[in-house]
C-alpha cells in the first residue's frame, strides 16, 4: 500500500478543481484497486508560497507537489527556458516544447529539489488586456504593463513598454485608475476576475508564455515505490491527466476569448463586449525579434553550457531558435 | 485537536507566556502529536517567505508615522480643538475623546497606537475635571478601536494580503462604517449622560473665537489623511507607498511645528522597530500555526463539519460571528484574524457574501475583541496609562460602546451598501 | 560564584548594546526605504520611469527587521504578555512563571535558529537569485536574516542563564528586571510615554 500526500496548484482555478483534484483523489486510487491512497490539498490552502512548493517537496514535507514552473526560477533558472514569452503561439507546438524540455526539467528537479517530474501541462495562454485602444504590439511602446516574472518583464521592456509588478488582486483597480495601461493573464482567469469591466481591448498572443505547471514527486518516495506501481502512476498521469489538460487548454483559451468578446459560445455566463485585436504578421515578427535579441540571450547567460546545449538540441529545434550566451 | 488547541492557548496565555511564543509552542505541539509530516522542517522557509514582503512593510511605516505625529505634538492640539467644539454636549470631553480618536484613526493604521495616543492626551484632563472614570476610559478604549476601521488600516491590509482582496477597495469600504460607528459611539455617550448626568463631567462652552482659531490645529491631520488616501485613489501610490508618503509628510509637519530634531527622530525609529518586531513576531507565529493547522487537516475537518451542517447563508454568517466573539475574548486580534481567515472566508464567499463587505464586518468584530477581557489590548493600553486604579473601570466603561458595535454590525448585515456603496461608486 | 555572575552581567550588557545598535541600524534602513519610495514615486510621476529594486529591497529590510528587532524588544520587555491571572498570583508562582516563560522563549528561539540555516543553505547550493530584473543573490539578505535569529537565540540563552542564577540566589530584583512583566510595556512600545514629557 502506498500513501501519497499531494499539494496542488492554485485551489481556486480550473486546473486544480477539474483536473488535479479528481485525478489524484479518485482516478489514480481507483486505477490501483485501492493500493494507492491519497490526500489532496493546494499550496494556497496550505498557506505556503507558490515559489516554495518544490523546496518543501525536496524536504519530504509532502510526496507530490504541483506548481507553475515560472514561480520557481529563483532556485532553478533552467526552468525559465520552458516558458519564454512568445516562443510559440500554437497549442500543438507548445506541447512539443513541453516534451522536448522534459529532460532539462528532470535534471533541474532532480539536482535542485530531490524530485522526479511526472507531468508538464499548461494553463491557458497568457494574453494581453488593455484599457486603451491598441492595434498591435507596436502600440505597447511607452505603456505601463503589468507582467509577472523576470523574462516577461525583459520582453516587455524590449518592446519599449514599462513593466510593473502588481499583485493579481490589485490589477482591476489599477487598470481602472490608470496606474497601468495593460496587464497579462489567462483569458478565462481574466473573464472570471471581471477584467472586462476595466479594460477594452484584448490581444490574444501568449505574451506571458503558457505558465506551464510541473507535477513532481519526491525522489526518495519515488524510489520506495516498486517498478510496476511506478509504471502504473506514470501511465495514469499521462492518459488521465496530461492528455485531457492539453485538450482543454486550447478549448479554454477559445472559450475565454468568446466570453470576453461575445464572439462565439460562452458557457460560463454572460459574454462581455471587449474588442479583439487580430495579431498581425508584423506583431509576431516584432515579438520574435525581441525574444531572439534580448530575452533568449539574457536567459542563456543565467544557465550552464550543458543546459544550453540540451535546449538548443530539443526545444530550439521545435521553435526554430538557438540560444547563445552573451 | 480542537480541545488541545483551546486548552493550550488558554493555559499558556494565562500563565503569562508571550503571545508569539504561545502560538509557536502550539504549532510545535501539533507537529508532535497530530501531523504525519515533520512540519518544523518548514519553519525557516515559512518565516522567510512571510517576512520578505513589500506589502507588510506598510506596518512599520504606519507605526513610524504615528510616532512622529505624537512626538510633534499634533495629536495633543487636535484634542484641544475637539474639546472646544464638542464639550458643550452632555458628556463633555467624552465626545472629544471619540472624535479625536476618529480623526487620528484617519491617519493611523493601528487601533493600539490610536488608543495609546488618545490616552496620553485625554486621561490627564479627565482626572483633572473629575469625570466618572468608567465611561471616560471606556470611550478612549473603544474610540481607539476606530483606528483599524477608518482607513488606513494595518488589519485591512493583513485581510487583503491573506484573502487576495483589493486593499484600496477595502479601505474605501471601511470609511463610511467607521464614521457611522463614531457617530453611534457619540450617540451612545449622549444617551448615557442624559440618562445619568453623573456619568459625564463638567460641560465646557468655548467661545466661537476660540473654536474657529482651534480649527487650525486640525489642518495637519486633514493634510495627512488627504495625502494618504488621495494618493492611493489617484493611482499614484500603492497602500505601502502611501504609508511612506505619510511618513514624509508627517516629518514635514513636525518640522513646521519646530519639533523635528535628531533625538526625536531616533526615539521614533527605536519605538517603531520595537513595536513592529513585536507585531511581526506574532504575525509570523500565527502564520506558522496556520500552516501547521492546515497541514494537519484541521481546516479540512472544520470545512467538512460545517458542510454537513448545511447551514443557510445567514445561519453560517451568524455562526461565524459567534465564533469571532468567543475567540475574540481570548485571542490577540492579529492572531485571531490570521487563524480564522483561511477557514472562514472561503465558506463565506461560497455562501454568496461579498469579500470586501465581509472584510469590514470582520474588522468590526476584531475591534470588539480589542475591548473584551481577558485579552483586550486596548483595555490594557488605557489601564497602563492610569496605573494603580481598578482595571474593572475600563472594562465596564466599554460596555455601552460594545452595544454600539453590535448595532453597527446589524446595520451592515441588513444594509451592505453602507460598506459597498463607496468602493462601488468610485 | 560571584565572578560567574559578573561575567553573565557583562554578557547581558553586551547583548543589550548589540541589540540596541542593531535596532538603530534597522531604524535608519527603514528611513532609507521611506526616502527611496518617495524618490521612486516622484520619478514615476515626472519621468515615467522608476527605480528598479525599491520594492525588492524593502522586502529584505522587513525580513531583517523581523529577525533582528526581536532581541531589542525582548531586552526592553516589550513582547506582549497577558497579565490577567499572572498579575494576581503570589510572588513565588509569579517568579516561577516568569522563568518558565523565558525558558519557553529559549526553546522557540533555538528551534527557529536551527531551522533557518536550511533556507540559506538551499539558496547557496542552488545559487538562487530573486525572480526580479536585479536577480539579487538570495543568500545575501538571507544571511543577514538568519544571523538575526541566531543572535536572538544567543540573547535568550544569556538571559535564561542570568535569570536561573538569580532564581538560585533568590535575587528578586534582577529576576523582575530581566523577566518580569512590565506593566508599562504597552505604552513603552508606543509613543505615549515620550509625549508626556
Ligand atoms: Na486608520
Ligand atoms: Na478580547
Amino acid at each position: 500500500e502506498t500513501s501519497l500526500n499531494v499539494v496542488g496548484s492554485w485551489g481556486s482555478l480550473e486546473m486544480h478543481q477539474k483536473f488535479e483534484q479528481p485525478f489524484w483523489s479518485r482516478t489514480l486510487p481507483e486505477a490501483s484497486d485501492g493500493e494507492i491512497m491519497t490526500q489532496v490539498t493546494s499550496f494556497d490552502q496550505m498557506g505556503i508560497a507558490n515559489s516554495d512548493v518544490f523546496r518543501y517537496l525536496g524536504d519530504g514535507l509532502f510526496d507530490v507537489g504541483i506548481t507553475v514552473g515560472d514561480y520557481t526560477v529563483s532556485d532553478a533558472p533552467e526552468l525559465e527556458g520552458l516558458d519564454l514569452p512568445m516562443m510559440t503561439t500554437e497549442s500543438d507546438q507548445a506541447r512539443e516544447v513541453a516534451e522536448a524540455f522534459r529532460p532539462i526539467a528532470e535534471r533541474a528537479l532532480n539536482q535542485r529539489f530531490n524530485s522526479h517530474v511526472l507531468a508538464i501541462v499548461p494553463y491557458p495562454a497568457q494574453v494581453l488586456f488593455c484599457n486603451t485602444p491598441i492595434s498591435g504590439l507596436s502600440d505597447l511602446e511607452g505603456k505601463k504593463v503589468r507582467g509577472s516574472g523576470r523574462s516577461t518583464g525583459e520582453f516587455l521592456e524590449a518592446l519599449g513598454a514599462q513593466s510593473l509588478n502588481i499583485a493579481f488582486n490589485e490589477v482591476p483597480g489599477s487598470l481602472e485608475r490608470g496606474v497601468i495601461d495593460c496587464a497579462v493573464t489567462g483569458s478565462m482567469s481574466g473573464y472570471s476576475a471581471g477584467w472586462y469591466d476595466v479594460s477594452s481591448h484584448m490581444l490574444p498572443l501568449p505574451i506571458g508564455g503558457w505558465d506551464y505547471v510541473i507535477t513532481a514527486i519526491n525522489q526518495d518516495k519515488w524510489e520506495s515505490i516498486d517498478v510496476a506501481e511506478q509504471q502504473l502512476i506514470q501511465d495514469q498521469v499521462d492518459d488521465a491527466f496530461t492528455a485531457p489538460v492539453w485538450a482543454n487548454a486550447e478549448n479554454e483559451t477559445q472559450r475565454g476569448i468568446a466570453c470576453l468578446t461575445g464572439k462565439g459560445d460562452c458557457p460560463a455566463g454572460d459574454p462581455a463586449g471587449m474588442t479583439l485585436i487580430e495579431p498581425t504578421r508584423a506583431d509576431t515578427e516584432r515579438a520574435r525579434q525581441a525574444l531572439q535579441d534580448v530575452v533568449l540571450p539574457a536567459w542563456a547567460g543565467r544557465v550552464d553550457a550543458d543546459t544550453l546545449e540540451q535546449w538548443n538540441a530539443g526545444v530550439g529545434q521545435v521553435v526554430d531558435l538557438q540560444a547563445e550566451a552573451p | 485537536m480542537i480541545g488541545f488547541l483551546s486548552a493550550g492557548i488558554l493555559t499558556l496565555l494565562l500563565a503569562g507566556i508571550p503571545v508569539a511564543v504561545t502560538l509557536f509552542l502550539l504549532a510545535f505541539g501539533i507537529d508532535q502529536f497530530f501531523s504525519f509530516f515533520p512540519l518544523t522542517k518548514a519553519l525557516g522557509q515559512n518565516l522567510w517567505s512571510a517576512a520578505d514582503s513589500f506589502l507588510l512593510i506598510a506596518i512599520p511605516l504606519f507605526v513610524l508615522m504615528g510616532e512622529i505625529i505624537v512626538r510633534a505634538g499634533i495629536a495633543e492640539k487636535a484634542y484641544r480643538a475637539m474639546d472646544h467644539w464638542l464639550s458643550w454636549l452632555p458628556g463633555g470631553l467624552i465626545h472629544a475623546n471619540i472624535t479625536t480618536a476618529a480623526l487620528f484613526s484617519a491617519t493611523s493604521g493601528s487601533s493600539v497606537a490610536t488608543a495609546a495616543t488618545i490616552s496620553t492626551v485625554a486621561l490627564p484632563q479627565g482626572d483633572k475635571l473629575n469625570y466618572d472614570p468608567r465611561l471616560f476610559c471606556g470611550s478612549i478604549a473603544a474610540g481607539g478601536t476606530l483606528g483599524i476601521l477608518i482607513p488606513p488600516s494595518i488589519n485591512l491590509i493583513v485581510y487583503g494580503f491573506l484573502t487576495e482582496t483589493s486593499i484600496p477597495r477595502l479601505f474605501m469600504a471601511g470609511l463610511i462604517p467607521g464614521l457611522g460607528l463614531s457617530l453611534l459611539f457619540m450617540a451612545m455617550a449622549l444617551v448615557m449622560c442624559l440618562w445619568k448626568p453623573s456619568l459625564g463631567g463638567p460641560r465646557n462652552v468655548a467661545s466661537w473665537n476660540a473654536r474657529l482659531r482651534s480649527l487650525a490645529f486640525l489642518v495637519p491631520l486633514l493634510i495627512l489623511f488627504t495625502v494618504i488616501v488621495g494618493s492611493i485613489y489617484l493611482g499614484w501610490a500603492t497602500p505601502t507607498e502611501a504609508a511612506a508618503i505619510g511618513v514624509i509628510v508627517s516629518l514635514g509637519l513636525a518640522a513646521a511645528n519646530r519639533r523635528l530634531e535628531g533625538r526625536m527622530l531616533m526615539a521614533a525609529l527605536d519605538g517603531t522597530v520595537k513595536t513592529t518586531s513585536m507585531l511581526l513576531f506574532i504575525i509570523l507565529a500565527a502564520s506558522f500555526l496556520n500552516f501547521a493547522l492546515t497541514s494537519s487537516g484541521l481546516v479540512q475537518q472544520l470545512n467538512t463539519l460545517l458542510n454537513t451542517w448545511d447551514l443557510s447563508p445567514y445561519a453560517l454568517l451568524l455562526a461565524v460571528i459567534a465564533l469571532f466573539i468567543v475567540l475574540g475574548f481570548f485571542i490577540e486580534t492579529l492572531s485571531l484574524m490570521v487563524i480564522t481567515i483561511p477557514i472562514v472566508t472561503p465558506l463565506i464567499v461560497a455562501a454568496g457574501f461579498d469579500k470586501v463587505w465581509f472584510g469590514v464586518v470582520m474588522i468590526l468584530f476584531v475591534e470588539m475583541a480589542l475591548i473584551t477581557p481577558p485579552v483586550g489590548l486596548n483595555l490594557y493600553i488605557v489601564q497602563a496609562a492610569r496605573r494603580g486604579k481598578p482595571f474593572s473601570d475600563v472594562v465596564v466603561g466599554t460596555l455601552p460602546f460594545i452595544g454600539a458595535m453590535l448595532l453597527m454590525a446589524a446595520l451592515l448585515v441588513f444594509f451592505p451598501g453602507i460598506a459597498l456603496w463607496l468602493p462601488n461608486s468610485l | 560564584m560571584s565572578t560567574f555572575i559578573k561575567g553573565l552581567d557583562g554578557l547581558v550588557c553586551f547583548t543589550r548594546g548589540v541589540s540596541r545598535l542593531a535596532a538603530r541600524v534597522i531604524g535608519l534602513a527603514l528611513l532609507a526605504v521611506v526616502v527611496f519610495i518617495g524618490v521612486e514615486i516622484l520619478l514615476r510621476k515626472l519621468t515615467g520611469h522608476s527605480l528598479s529594486g525599491v520594492h525588492e529591497y524593502a522586502g529584505y529590510v522587513l525580513a531583517v527587521l523581523s529577525a533582528w528587532g526581536i532581541s531589542h524588544t525582548l531586552l526592553e520587555r516589550a513582547h506582549i504578555r497577558i497579565d490577567v491571572v499572572h498579575g494576581r498570583l503570589p510572588p513565588l508562582s509569579r517568579h516561577t512563571l516568569n522563568v518558565l516563560s523565558l525558558l519557553a522563549l529559549n526553546l522557540v528561539a533555538w528551534m527557529i535558529a536551527i531551522n533557518v540555516y536550511p533556507v540559506l543553505g538551499k539558496s547557496l547550493n542552488n545559487g538562487s537569485t530573486a525572480n526580479t530584473p536585479l536577480a539579487t543573490p538570495l543568500w545575501i539578505p538571507q544571511l543577514l536574516w538568519a544571523a538575526g535569529y541566531c543572535w536572538f537565540a544567543f540573547t535568550t540563552s544569556v538571559m535564561g542563564l542570568r535569570v536561573l542564577a538569580a532564581l538560585f540566589q533568590r535575587d528578586v530584583a534582577t529576576l523582575d528586571a530581566l523577566a518580569g512583566m512590565d506593566n508599562g510595556e504597552l505604552t513603552e512600545a508606543l509613543p505615549a510615554r515620550e509625549a508626556q514629557r
